[in-house]
């Protein structure tokens, strides 16, 4: 696997499996976040609604409860009905070890009043919600795996991971082996060139 | 025209229950919220209409509900709620869009798959555009409420069942169609603006003034050219 050396459509049929990771350097910001757009436009067109993202700052939207930013894609998607994606929800809090009481009390708040390390511990809950097909992780995000609460979530993480294709961009290296190695040709063009070497694991 | 077109084709975004409860609460906040300033106003238009065309004009009782009829379906009252809506809605709406690009919301709604299109702009065009045919009748009761309250006093009973003579359905189609052109104007051009408005956080205030100051010019216009057609 490490002489891969292969041109990544990004056009539909995307050829990856599931179960992959993927991870690109890059070091301007707006690139990545250009890379990001693309690669879940080219997994929503091969899984409408089966995509997540997990953004740096956790993407919720400031003026919708926490528990509406939680269900949205889901309710969107795949129009669940509310009792079960509440069943649901619960069952992921206490997935992170957060209980029934303290999930209420977080669901009902704004996204604003909560600090960065839960926002982006609730991206994870909404995207494993959609029982997403593809992740598209922003590198900011992917370093909150590393300490604190995103110790907690890394078993959520991996359980979700496992099962869907993982798109990392970051301005580092990945610190875990189990990476595919993603290079930028152009703006349009990726390939995959190898498996990443682990820097410094978390 | 090319941004009107993806917001009439994305009706189908309808189906889905998130648009429709953005929809609802779109509808709360522009129509329910405002609702009572909307009485108040109506009443507060009424009267001095009235008194004016009374005591300066000389008009009898009659008259003068004719004539505050006619001027409230017609004209005052369509654009009162367009002005309402503006200040009130439309300064929410593309503060909310811009803020959310800005933040990158937005960004990350399209990453879910999520039309922003569909999810932020339809549900805000329809519900400001719902909202304003209901205030514009609201108002237009009121504000004969208003009239008949002045030229009565507190036993309006009578001027209320005269009501069907100086009110036609013509003048409730033209009150209803034009707040329901005034309301999508406003919020069409709200949502413009919120959404084109550059990444940086002091863009948040200039889309929220553009969508007041141009929001009033295109009203005023749309209203003008109304009555030049008609």
């Amino acid at each position: 696997m490490s002489d891969t050396l292969f041109t990544l459509a990004l056009e539909p049929p995307l050829d990856v499996r599931l179960g992959e990771r993927y991870w690109l350097v890059e070091y301007d910001e707006i690139r990545r976040d250009n890379w990001l757009d693309t690669l879940a436009r080219a997994g929503l067109a091969l899984w409408p609604g089966r995509v997540a993202s997990l953004d740096g700052t956790g993407g919720l939207v400031n003026n919708l409860r926490v528990w509406e930013n939680l269900i949205l894609p889901a309710w969107y998607h795949h129009a669940e009905p509310l009792p079960a994606l509440e069943e649901s929800l619960l069952a992921l809090f206490a997935e992170v070890g957060i209980e029934a009481e303290s999930a209420v009390g977080i669901c009902q708040s704004l996204p604003s009043a909560l600090g960065r390390e839960a926002r982006q511990e609730l991206a994870l809950l909404r995207a494993a919600l959609t029982r997403p097909c593809c992740i598209v992780i922003d590198g900011d995000w992917h370093t909150f795996l590393a300490y604190g609460r995103g110790l907690a979530c890394r078993e959520l993480f991996d359980r979700i991971a496992a099962q869907a294709a993982v798109f990392v961009v970051a301005a580092y290296p990945p610190p875990s082996t189990g990476f595919q190695r993603l290079e930028a040709v152009d703006a349009s063009q990726l390939i995959v060139s190898g498996t990443h070497e682990a820097t410094e694991g978390y | 025209m090319r941004f009107l077109l993806p917001v009439i084709s994305s009706l189908f975004e309808l189906r889905r229950p998130p648009v429709r409860r953005v929809l609802l609460k779109q509808i709360y906040f522009t129509g329910n919220e405002a609702a009572w300033i909307m009485l108040l106003l109506g009443f507060a238009l009424g009267g001095i209409v009235v008194s004016q065309l009374h005591d300066q004009y000389g008009q009898s009782r009659e008259a003068a509900m004719r004539l505050l009829a006619a001027l409230s379906f017609r004209e005052l009252t369509p654009l009162m709620v367009g002005l309402v809506l503006i200040a009130r809605s439309s300064s929410a709406v593309a503060s909310e869009l811009a803020s959310m690009r800005v933040h990158g919301e937005l960004r990350s709604l399209m990453r879910y798959g999520i039309d922003p299109v569909g999810y932020l702009v339809l549900p805000r065009v329809l519900g400001m555009t719902v909202a304003a045919t209901l205030l514009g009748f609201m108002l237009a009761l009121s504000a004969q409420l208003g009239g008949a309250f002045f030229v009565t006093g507190v036993d309006v009973t009578y001027q209320l069942f005269q009501m069907d003579r100086f009110v036609t359905p013509a003048m409730v189609g033209i009150c209803l169609g034009k707040s329901a052109l005034f309301g999508f104007a406003a919020s069409t051009l709200a949502c413009v603006v919120g959404l084109r408005a550059k990444s940086y956080v002091t863009e948040i205030p200039k889309a929220s003034s553009r969508a007041v100051v141009r929001g009033l010019v295109l009203v005023f216009l749309l209203d003008l050219i109304w009555a030049v057609m008609s």
